[in-house]
């Protein structure tokens, strides 16, 4: 055993150039995911004051409102539900209310929120990056009740999200035109107009 | 030079160039698709920066319904100015509400440029309710000036790049300045006078400097090696005059020593041929005195021809007119000759001659009397320098390099050579020392002209030896010497040669005595020679041997008596007074009546390649051997009305045998392979006598007698048959109704068959039919 360690250092010391080529690589792949992971946390921190004012402009707000006349945000996650309580808590925390209405900000894991039975929500905050197909099912979902699906994560926009994050020098709202048609939600005119939109 | 110049200073403008044009497009490249979005990114990051905050404190006055507030917010933004251009950042600002109402300010700005638009939504922080939105026109004139700025820094950039080049280019031209001046110097020098390449005005870079100086070396380099060659050609031009010099006094020595050989040798012939005249009628006359000065005046007489043969011979090579006469010779033939020659000298020195010669050592194409003499010359020395001793000549061959060579080594246990003897042994005029020459006397030219003998046939001649020891001479000599276009051998003068102990057989009747039987008492031999006493001689000699002499001592006597008497033979001088001997022989052999003629060439000049070539018969030197010329008449006379032998035989060697003998009896001989081709001989010709193998292929002796008998003019033809068959009686006698002899071939000897010819030849016309049988002829295996 011991042998193989003597081999494979002096390997490593005839050959310093690949040992650093190693080391910079994996330096680059640990780098890459921390920021990756911290580009992520921003977009969810930035996505988290803008969600209730998008749900806020959807001009058939009042009537996605729950039985109890609350506006049920839905924070879907597939595995980390302690991030989407954490999520929901800090929604709920900082937005008591929107348009008047009393906010009710709940984590629920998909298959649960995909159920029949399950409570129809006001709008749906996708905590996780979720796979292509339990996307589809929770995109569907949202058309067919007419809610706007919200998720903070690059590229969901382009899949079908209703609505997300675009950022350049500002951050904008950013809506799918498609699945706005599809699930017959209506944003004020105003907003749409200073936002992007992904057709 | 100017190309060069022009050529180098164009290839660094054409790189500068590219390189510039490079840059520039990777500027221009990186400004378009680069810069420029950055820029523009940045001064629309600064708008979207300007109107956030102010957009939360908008909402917060939207909230308290306080426009007074929003107001002056707008008015705040408008006064913002960049430093740099001291103008309004902000071109107008508009709040919009959802309930309708707007508020607008703007700058007083005149610009050309589009601004940059940036507009947030408000919002009501705690409801999240939508407010309205804020449209806010950022100045682009900033943005503008910085594009303008880059432009203007690029092309500052490309000028100066520009100004680079060209400084470049100048310094280049500057640097090959030097060059080019030492280019046009190098192209317009003079080699013959140059001197030192002129130093430039301006400074030079130090590797021109180094070029500068290292032409210089090159020049005086080329002016030492001009003086060292300008020497060598004087000394080659005075080595070339020296050796012309040398080669025309060489030519003048040569011609003299010809001159003053034939001039020595005319005389001197008298002398020896009176001497030896006078010496035979002095034995007769019974004058023992007398004979022993005559026989001191003869051997003085032979010693002097011998010294002017030599100095002749050596005369003749350093002229390059030496011939080489080459025939092919039995080598053990040959050694007899030359033992027999020496053995009386040895045996006066009391030496012991030993032969050791290979057994099957063949023949050599050589000329052979250089051979001879070389080995006479070897030979001679080894037993004059040795007393009492032994003397072994060693012959064998021997292959080098895929050539077989012929190897002669005299071994002597005589005085032997020292070192400083052995370099000058081969000189001409040297000897191992003035007391050797005193001793044993000699001129010392002997080895000079055999080792120049033998480098003439392509060998050479070795010599070890140690003082007091003996010596070894070797000749070395390839065994078939090539034959050099202007030296081709005189087909007249080649040598049947068979195997040695053949000949010795042959030889054993008394030839000469033979001879003086057969031929003519009454030949007439005409001698043409101005020189009276050689006149003279020669027929006193020629009368003893029963000729009729007549003589002329002119070419024109010559030929009018040659006319007169149709001599038998003529003898003839080269060195007429009033025409050479040569147009004689041309007009003897151009004469239909005159050409059978046998013409024997008497000179002292060596011209034996002419002689044979216009037609003489045989060629002899004076002074004359009289042997020899007594030999040669002979031969002739006979010649003149010999009989002619066909031979029909299958076998070669059996023919070849058959000629040298019969040709040794004086027989003209004719060949034929076959039954077939003997009957196209006798058609030809129809000989004296044939002899006839009964055995052969296509058409063998019964087939042929049968053929000949048809023939009336051919059936008196003398017929001796020879066969290996071993006839019953009624064969025999068939046979001898057939042919005048019958020979047992296989049991026959070269004396049977000579004596059957000479037989039928001195009957001729009465062919008395013999059998001849030898039960045991031991001497048959030759």
């Amino acid at each position: 055993m011991s042998h193989s360690v003597q081999s494979e250092s002096l390997t490593l010391s005839r050959y310093p150039s690949k040992a650093l080529l190693l080391f910079g690589v994996a330096a680059l792949g640990c780098l890459h995911l921390v920021c990756g992971a911290d580009t992520i946390d921003q977009r969810v921190q930035i996505a988290l004051s803008l969600f209730p004012r998008i749900v806020a402009v959807d001009k058939r707000f009042q009537e996605k409102l729950t039985a109890d006349n609350k506006a049920r945000l839905v924070f879907v996650y597939e595995r980390d539900k302690s991030k989407a309580v954490d999520l929901a808590k800090t929604v709920g925390t900082t937005n008591r209310n929107i348009v008047n209405v009393a906010v009710d900000t709940v984590p629920v894991q998909l298959i649960d929120q995909l159920a029949e039975n399950a409570q129809a929500p006001t709008a749906i905050f996708i905590t996780e990056l979720l796979g292509e197909d339990d996307f589809k099912q929770l995109l569907l979902y949202g058309i067919n009740r007419g809610i706007i699906v919200f998720s903070p994560y690059s590229g969901d926009v382009e899949r079908g999200a209703t609505v997300g994050l675009a950022i350049t020098s500002r951050v904008f709202p950013y809506f799918n035109s498609g699945t706005l048609r599809a699930s017959g939600v209506e944003i004020n005119p105003m907003l749409l107009e200073m936002s992007k939109r992904y057709e | 030079m100017n190309k060069f110049y022009s050529h180098i200073t164009n290839k660094v403008t054409v790189f500068l160039v590219g390189i510039m044009v490079f840059v520039l497009a990777a500027v221009s490249m990186h400004w378009i698709l680069i810069m420029l979005p950055v820029i523009k990114d940045g001064e629309q990051t600064k708008a979207d920066l300007l109107v956030t905050p102010y957009t939360r404190l908008i909402e917060q006055s939207v909230n308290r319904n306080d426009l007074a507030q929003v107001e002056e917010i707008l008015n705040h933004l408008l006064l913002l100015r960049d430093s740099k251009l001291n103008q309004p950042m902000v071109v107008s600002i508009r709040v919009a509400l959802v309930g309708g109402a707007v508020i607008e300010k703007a700058n007083p700005v005149n610009s050309q440029y589009t601004p940059f638009i940036a507009e947030t939504p408000i919002f009501d922080s705690s409801t999240s309710v939508l407010l309205g939105k804020t449209n806010l026109e950022y100045n682009s004139e900033l943005y503008h000036h910085l594009i303008d700025d880059a432009e203007r820094r690029l092309y500052v950039a490309m000028v100066a790049v520009i100004l680079l080049i060209l400084v470049v280019q100048r310094k280049i031209s500057l640097l090959l300045k030097p060059l080019n001046a030492l280019a046009h110097y190098l192209e317009s020098v003079d080699l013959n006078k140059a001197a030192a390449v002129p130093h430039p005005r301006n400074k030079m870079a130090m590797e021109i400097t180094q070029v500068w100086q290292a032409v210089n070396q090159l020049f005086s380099r080329l002016q030492l090696r001009d003086e060292q060659l300008k020497l060598g050609h004087e000394a080659a031009q005075s080595a070339l005059k020296q050796k012309l010099d040398a080669e025309s006094a060489n030519m003048a020595k040569s011609q003299f020593l010809a001159n003053m050989s034939h001039e020595l040798r005319t005389p001197l012939n008298a002398i020896i041929g009176y001497s030896e005249i006078l010496r035979d009628e002095m034995a007769h006359d019974s004058h023992p005195h007398l004979t022993n000065d005559l026989n001191k005046i003869y051997t003085a007489g032979k010693n002097l021809l011998s010294l002017i043969n030599d100095v002749l011979d050596l005369s003749k090579i350093e002229a390059g007119k030496m011939q080489l006469f080459l025939e092919e010779v039995k080598v053990n033939l040959l050694i007899d000759e030359v033992l027999n020659i020496v053995k009386p000298l040895a045996e006066k020195n009391a030496n012991e001659i030993e032969l050791d010669i290979d057994a099957g050592i063949g023949t050599i194409k050589v000329d052979i009397m250089k051979l001879r003499q070389s080995l006479l010359n070897l030979l001679s020395n080894a037993v004059k320098f040795t007393t009492g001793g032994k003397i072994v000549l060693q012959v064998y061959r021997e292959i080098i390099s895929d050539e077989e060579w012929i190897k002669f080594v005299v071994k002597d246990t005589g005085i032997g050579l020292s070192e400083t003897q052995v370099e000058t042994l081969f000189d001409a005029f040297s000897q191992a020392d003035m007391s050797t020459t005193r001793r044993y006397g000699g001129t010392g030219l002997g080895l000079a002209i055999s080792q120049k003998f033998c480098r003439l046939m392509g060998g050479e001649i070795t010599v070890e030896s140690k003082l007091g020891k003996g010596s070894v001479f070797t000749i070395v000599l390839p065994a078939y010497i090539k034959e050099p276009a202007d030296t081709k051998a005189d087909q007249g003068s080649e040598v049947q040669f068979v195997d040695s102990n053949k000949l010795t057989r042959a030889r054993k009747p008394d030839i000469r005595k033979i001879r003086d039987e057969r031929r003519s008492k009454t030949s007439t031999v005409l001698v043409i020679d101005d020189d009276p006493m050689a006149c003279e001689l020669q027929q006193r000699h020629l009368s003893k041997q029963s000729y009729e002499v007549v003589c002329a001592s002119s070419g024109e006597e010559g030929i009018q008596k040659i006319n007169e008497i149709l001599p038998e033979v003529i003898l003839l001088d080269v060195m007429l007074t009033d025409m050479s001997g040569w147009q004689v022989l041309t007009y003897v052999k151009s004469q239909s009546h005159l050409v059978h003629i046998p013409v024997i060439m008497l000179t002292m000049i060596n011209d034996k390649h002419t002689a044979y070539s216009l037609g003489a018969t045989a060629y002899l030197t004076k002074p004359i051997d009289w042997d020899e010329l007594t030999l040669t008449v002979n031969k002739c006379v006979r010649k003149a009305g010999q009989e002619t032998v066909l031979v029909i035989d299958d076998d070669a060697d059996a023919r070849k045998l058959a000629r040298l003998i019969l040709e040794n009896d004086g027989y003209a001989v004719i060949e034929a392979e076959n039954g077939y081709l003997g009957l196209m001989r006798v058609a030809e010709r129809i000989p004296s006598i044939i002899l006839l193998d009964l055995v052969m292929p296509n058409m063998n002796g019964q087939e042929f007698l049968n053929e000949l008998e048809l023939n009336e003019s051919w059936q008196g033809i003398p017929v001796i048959a020879l066969t290996a068959m071993e006839l019953d009686e009624n064969e025999r006698r068939g046979l001898e109704k057939r042919v005048s002899i019958i020979i047992q071939k296989g049991i026959y000897s070269i004396d049977q068959v000579l004596g059957a010819v000479r037989r039928i030849s001195s009957k001729n016309q009465h062919p008395n039919t013999q059998n001849v049988k030898i039960a045991d002829d031991k001497s048959r295996d030759g």
